[in-house]
């Protein structure tokens, strides 16, 4: 029985923390690849754009925060088609709204929520 | 002899009365008309007079047409008078009234100068006997025709006028119809009845009568006092009287005459000479007077004239200036003056330091100054009253100090090279409070006495303006202080106002700082403790966590799970709180379809209350119910209050509900109810406030029952966030409803953007 190779996820956070539990959390069914800030994350992108099957992004980062990479993603058409959920815990409204509205499919407020909410929405978008 | 005192008397009267009448207003035709009547009166009563006591057959006929001629034109004035009394009634017809006067004039003159109504008289020692005209009749008509239209006319206005015109014609008629009956009496009656025509002669009293009340009519309503016009009369009646005297004493003592040979004529004569001696001096000599002062002085105000309208001016004058100005050019003008000067003491100062405050004439430089604060003053402190310059020098001469002779000599000096003539002190309260310092009369004349008459009365007048004028001052410096006190006041306010609002902005970044202090502390907070709860709820769930963990080893896991999660919900509350605080909570307002959250909520809260062995019921919701709100933060407000509820209630259910609202069907009423223990009515205001807890005993203070006291502060602040309302209604021991109320939208087909928020 052949291997279904695992989809893979690019996740962005700048904290290592975070980041090593999430990709320990995620790698029983996902393949995750991290990019500590913005700029990074986006040159990943870049250089693989039909690599990743879903983007999960913080806002506050390094260098090009999430806002920007966002924005920059959805006018890049070679990455715009990329689902990207926000993994987050900014709570600003305008901001949230605005990332929203130009193309994020969900934002997680981190804190909040237990790591099988986080299964939940990703399994929806990539399933 | 008794009948010579009646003629005399009856003149007297009579010409006193026309001039009165003439006087008190000469351009009524009321007074210019009666005046004229009492001149015929008068006419008629010298002639009388005189036609009794000539001789001459010739005078004797003359007085007695001019006599019988009188009585004509004052008969007609009469009924003329009558028609213009008290005011001019229906105007007499032109024509008529030109008739009338044609006759009148007519028989008049006929009188006079023809024998149609005298022919002639006939003379037996003091008695007349006349020999009518055939005219006569005709004179008799003339007469007793208009005295009766008078009466019948005044009789008419009698009751057509009210008030004090019907006082005045009251009298008028009385004195008419007395005066009728009394010559009725004793020119007609007597006679017939005694065959004695002597008494005619008290006819003459008839008209006297009549002419009294008639002049009191007229006067007492007008301007003049009667009682002036009596001490008037009598005034004159006394210098007429002091006047004969002299004159006789004279003429007796220069032997003109002799004592003896004093007989009646000449008494009367002289008696009549001086009643028109002092009535007619005084107007004579005012004349002359006036026309003397304006050709020989130039002055264009007499004394009594500028007395009287600085009398009128100086109370309503409050500005001192103006009040000195008017003394000064008043002065100068009336007494034909070079300069005249004011100076007053200084308001506020103690010390008799004296300002100038207007000078007209006087020249700074001259030393008018030096006038201020030196002998002079000192000495008008001590002896106030108006000092002349010729006066000082009599002063000098007086004084035994040679000191002060000096001194004074120097005064008299200093008042001759400022060309300072008289000097008036004014005194206010016992107190030299202002000096009138004029100069010499223009045509080098010295000041009389009636001069320094006038000035002590303006000084006293001015004393007492100057006082009302200072007072005012007094009054408006002291507004003018208040009001500066206020300025500055508000300047100082300002100010403050000014320092407060840089505070409040110092205050205000302080407060951003302290928020964005808790923002990221509690961010920074937040990682870690969600590494720390991500990594216990990986324990708990991984899939061979139960034969991995001892059952003691999940509890304390478990715990630590729990407690984690109070600590993130504690930072966000925080957060939340310090965002309301700082006015910096938004929430997204869109179209949220509530059975969703509903459906969200019921499965997860179910199972938290089956853990206390309690009942959540959430009956499903009605698909068209929509409100416009944040789908996360309306979750988030009735978990807090299902959680809320869960905290306070130890058994029984907790129902959700959502209606429209009865008051207001364009909201919906949300309602969580419990079963619990309920809100003491005292509690009930407090429990939306910050860090409210139902129960602040320790012994309670279980973790299962812990929290920040926020929950309640925040849900209500997000109720509000989405326009509505919240509100509690428990009874102890029963149990708790809360209410909230949300406004409804039109449903919407699209997801809602805040859905995707996941918290």
């Amino acid at each position: 029985m052949p291997t279904i190779p695992k989809a893979k996820i690019l996740l962005v956070e700048d904290n290592p923390q975070t980041a090593q539990f999430y990709q320990e959390f995620l790698s029983t069914k996902y393949d995750v690849d991290l990019s500590p800030d913005g700029q990074i994350g986006l040159e990943t992108l870049r250089q693989n754009p039909l690599k990743y099957s879903l983007i999960l992004l913080d806002i506050m980062l390094p260098k090009v925060d999430g806002v920007a990479l966002l924005e920059i993603k959805q006018k890049d058409p070679k990455i715009a088609a990329i689902p990207l959920v926000l993994l987050t815990n900014f709570d600003d409204k305008a901001t949230i709204h605005h990332c929203l509205e130009i193309g994020a499919k969900s934002c997680l407020m981190k804190s909040n929520i237990t790591p099988d909410k986080i299964l939940n929405v990703v399994d929806n978008l990539i399933g | 002899m008794f009948y010579q005192l009646t003629y005399f008397f009856g003149f007297l009267a009579t010409v006193s009365l026309a001039y009165f009448v003439y006087v008190n207003n000469n351009r009524r035709e009321t007074n210019f008309i009666f005046s004229a009547f009492l001149v015929f009166v008068s006419g008629w009563i010298a002639t009388l007079y005189l036609f009794y006591n000539s001789q001459s057959p010739f005078w004797v006929l003359v007085f007695g047409r001019f006599n019988i001629a009188f009585a004509i034109p004052f008969a007609h004035l009469i009924y003329y008078f009558a028609h213009i009394f008290p005011t001019k009634t229906k105007p007499l017809n032109h024509y008529l009234h030109l008739v009338l006067i044609t006759e009148t004039l007519t028989l008049f003159f006929l009188t006079i100068l023809t024998p149609l109504v005298d022919e002639m008289e006939i003379i037996k020692g003091t008695s007349r006997t006349t020999i009518y005209g055939p005219l006569y009749p005709i004179f008799i008509v003339h007469f007793i025709s208009y005295i009766l239209a008078a009466t019948v006319v005044f009789f008419k206005k009698l009751h057509f006028y009210t008030g004090i015109k019907k006082i005045q014609i009251q009298y008028i008629f009385c004195g008419l119809t007395t005066s009728v009956g009394f010559g009725i009496t004793t020119n007609i009656i007597i006679p017939l009845l005694t065959h004695h025509t002597d008494i005619q002669n008290l006819g003459t009293i008839a008209p006297i009568i009549f002419a009294s009340f008639a002049s009191y009519a007229i006067i007492r309503h007008r301007f003049l006092d009667i009682t002036l016009a009596i001490r008037n009369t009598l005034t004159y009646l006394f210098s007429s009287l002091a006047v004969s005297i002299i004159t006789l004493v004279i003429t007796i003592l220069s032997g003109l005459r002799k004592l003896t040979s004093l007989d009646f004529n000449y008494l009367t004569s002289i008696l009549v000479g001086s009643i028109l001696v002092s009535i007619l001096l005084p107007i004579l000599l005012k004349n002359i007077t006036s026309f003397l002062d304006r050709t020989i002085f130039g002055r264009t105000l007499s004394y009594q004239l500028s007395l009287k309208t600085l009398a009128e001016k100086l109370p309503q004058i409050l500005e001192l200036s103006d009040l000195v100005e008017l003394i000064i050019k008043t002065l100068i003008n009336t007494m034909g003056l070079t300069r005249a000067a004011v100076l007053i003491t200084d308001l506020d100062k103690e010390s008799n330091h004296y300002k100038i405050t207007k000078t007209i004439g006087f020249n700074e430089t001259n030393g008018i100054s030096m006038v201020k604060d030196n002998f002079l003053t000192q000495f008008l402190e001590k002896n106030p009253r108006i000092l002349v310059i010729d006066e000082l020098q009599k002063i000098t001469e007086e004084s035994p100090d040679p000191h002060e002779q000096q001194k004074i000599q120097e005064l008299i000096d200093h008042m001759i090279h400022i060309e300072a003539g008289l000097i008036i002190p004014v005194v206010i309260d016992k107190k030299l409070s202002s000096l009138i310092v004029l100069g010499n009369k223009k045509g080098g004349d010295v000041y009389t006495s009636e001069d320094l008459e006038l000035l002590e009365v303006i000084a006293s007048q001015a004393a007492v303006a100057i006082q009302n004028a200072r007072l005012y001052k007094k009054i408006n410096n002291y507004n003018q202080e208040l009001q500066h006190d206020i300025d500055q006041a508000t300047i100082k306010l300002q100010k403050q106002n000014r320092q407060l609002h840089k505070a409040n902005d110092e205050l205000k970044v302080l407060d951003k700082m302290k928020d964005q202090l808790i923002a990221v502390t509690s961010h920074e907070l937040r990682t870690p403790a969600t590494i720390i709860q991500n990594y216990l709820w990986m324990v708990l769930n991984q899939p061979d966590s139960k034969t991995r963990l001892t059952p003691k080893e999940k509890e304390r896991i478990e715990r630590s799970f729990t407690s984690v999660q109070d600590l993130i919900q504690l930072i966000n509350e925080t957060l939340d709180a310090s965002k309301i605080d700082g006015g910096r909570l938004e929430v997204f307002l869109e179209p949220i379809k509530v059975a969703t959250v509903f459906d969200k909520i019921r499965s997860t809260y179910t199972d938290r209350a089956a853990e206390k062995n309690l009942k959540l019921v959430m009956p499903s919701i009605n698909p068209k119910y929509f409100i416009k709100g944040d789908e996360t933060r309306l979750q988030e407000v009735i978990t807090n209050l299902i959680v809320n509820s869960i905290k306070y209630t130890d058994a029984g259910t907790i129902t959700v509900k959502v209606n429209p609202y009865p008051k207001n069907t364009k909201n919906l009423l949300f309602s969580i109810a419990d079963t619990g223990r309920g809100i003491a009515k005292e509690n009930i205001p407090k429990l939306f406030g910050k860090f409210y807890r139902e129960d602040t005993s320790l012994s309670s203070s279980t973790p299962k029952t812990g929290g920040t006291g926020l929950g309640l502060y925040i849900t209500k602040n997000l109720v509000e966030l989405m326009q509505g309302k919240i509100w509690v209604e428990s009874i102890h021991g029963v149990g708790s409803t809360f209410f909230f109320t949300l406004p409804q939208a039109t449903p919407s087909q699209t997801a809602s953007l805040s859905s995707r928020i996941i918290r």
